[in-house]
């Protein structure tokens, strides 16, 4: 045992960091289509389209992460059965 | 002894009678007065009462249903019976809105519409029971063993899992109707009424087909997390295609189709009305080709306007990329050559046609007046495109 221990270990987080941005996009995502109703009811109608189209944007981002963080849950839980 | 089977299957004809129930009751006295009203009236009756025609087909197709058995017509027969709970009142407020040319509220509020929640349920244990169908068949083990606590923690993640997957689209369709209830009461004050709303009903269906498709794909999110399979995760995490995806902006496409909006009326002003005017006005001998409505100057706009779509599709797609990388080449050179020579060309030809000589006027192109012209071309564009939306909109019945 040559190698030098180093003095701290990363904890082990697995799927958790995913989940965790996956659902603060989700959360953004929400917010900026809820800002996009809000606008069209002052009648800003560009700025709530606009916002609408972030939304669904970061929305889709969201989708994409959280299947990630879904699959490596997989990787970690599940058993070699099944499809 | 009573086969399990058929009981099960008979129970799944059943589900469909049952979950229809107030449906089904009214056909036998429905058809009869529909064919009566058809045969007096005429077919146009059809459309004048459109929930009674939507129920008696909703009931047609949920006695289909518990004949045949198929998934498909009971979605069928619940499509139409959600149809047809649209408030007579909101169809009335609908007609006289257009009868007064006023936009109308593009759809009921959510609350307006109840959905026939019987028949939902009744859809989830039809899917139910067509699944566990497929894989029971006759001949094999009569009795299904299983722990009840197994069949207990079974049915509360179907029931959990069908809420969900039926809040998510709930959601999303109260948004989209908040959102453009508020944008059709933003309309309502503004001069462009048939305009707007064809405005309205093309973003409602583009917003209700991003919407589907988040829809599907969430289901695609939850089952991992349900039914954790280290063979299925491992494979998706090693393609390369599934996974290294750029990031595609939402509605990408219509975007690049608004890009070939911008560039097409400057580019049909620069190549037909400027450089190969003469050679057009020899073609066709119209007075202002540009306003009038004749059959032959309608065709030719639109083969001017197919030409220049043609080459704005070209420009774009050779310089916009969205979603990748943009990898500079020869070509974009070309496409950004192209583009200032044809500016040049047509500023050069208007510095001709006001009255300077030919080797003075490569030196001194007219660039206002060009822009003057691309000015007019947007315009005359915006006149065709409303005019050609709105005729098709009256010709499908959307707009008044």
């Amino acid at each position: 045992m040559s190698r030098p221990k180093l003095s701290f270990r990363l904890p082990k987080l697995g799927f958790v960091p995913l989940l965790v941005v996956g659902v603060a996009l989700l959360v953004v995502s929400v917010q900026l289509l809820l800002w996009s109703i809000a606008y069209m009811e002052r009648a800003m109608v560009a700025t709530s389209l606009l916002s609408a189209l972030a939304g669904f944007s970061l929305l889709s981002a969201s989708l994409y992460v959280l299947r990630l963080a879904a699959y490596a849950y997989g990787v970690e839980a599940g058993g070699s059965e099944g499809g | 002894m009573v086969d399990s089977r058929k009981v099960l299957v008979a129970l799944a004809r059943v589900v469909p009678l049952l979950a229809f129930v107030d449906v089904c009751r009214s056909l036998p006295s429905l058809l009869p007065y529909l064919l009566e009203r058809v045969s007096s009236l005429g077919l146009w009756y059809l459309a004048l009462d459109a929930a009674v025609v939507l129920t008696a087909c909703a009931g047609v197709a949920a006695v289909l249903t518990a004949i045949t058995g198929s998934a498909t017509l009971y979605s069928v027969a619940l499509v139409l019976a959600t149809l047809s709970r649209v408030p007579p009142q909101y169809l009335t407020s609908l007609g006289g809105a257009l009868a007064e040319g006023r936009v109308p509220v593009l759809l009921p509020h959510a609350a307006a519409v109840d959905l026939p929640w019987v028949a939902l349920a009744g859809f989830l244990a039809f899917l139910a029971l067509d699944t566990f169908l497929t894989g029971y068949r006759y001949g094999e083990s009569r009795t299904v063993v299983e722990p009840s606590a197994d069949v207990a923690k079974a049915l509360a993640t179907f029931v959990a899992l069908a809420i969900a997957l039926l809040a998510v689209p709930l959601a999303l369709s109260g948004y989209l109707v908040e959102l453009l209830g508020r944008l059709a009461r933003v309309y309502s004050g503004s001069p462009y009424t048939s305009a707007s709303y064809s405005v309205g009903v093309a973003l409602y269906v583009a917003l209700l087909v991003l919407a589907a498709r988040y829809v599907s794909s969430i289901a695609g999110v939850v089952a991992p997390f349900l039914l954790p399979s280290r063979r299925a995760s491992l494979r998706f995490l090693r393609s390369t295609e599934e996974l290294d995806t750029y990031f595609r902006p939402a509605l990408a496409g219509t975007f690049l189709g608004l890009a070939v909006l911008v560039l097409l009326a400057p580019i049909r002003t620069m190549l037909f009305d400027i450089l190969l005017a003469p050679l057009i006005r020899r073609l066709t001998p119209l007075e202002n080709p540009q306003l009038t409505l004749s059959p032959t100057a309608i065709a030719l706009q639109l083969a001017l306007y197919t030409v220049s779509a043609i080459v704005a599709i070209a420009l774009v797609r050779g310089l916009v990329s969205l979603g990748t990388l943009p990898t500079p080449s020869k070509a974009t050179a070309v496409y950004v050559l192209a583009v200032l020579a044809l500016i040049y060309a047509s500023a050069v030809k208007l510095s001709v046609d006001g009255g300077v000589e030919m080797p003075a006027a490569l030196l001194r192109p007219d660039f206002p007046a060009l822009l003057r012209a691309v000015d007019r071309s947007y315009l005359n564009l915006a006149y065709y495109a409303v005019a050609l939306v709105e005729s098709l909109f009256k010709v499908l019945g959307v707009a008044p």
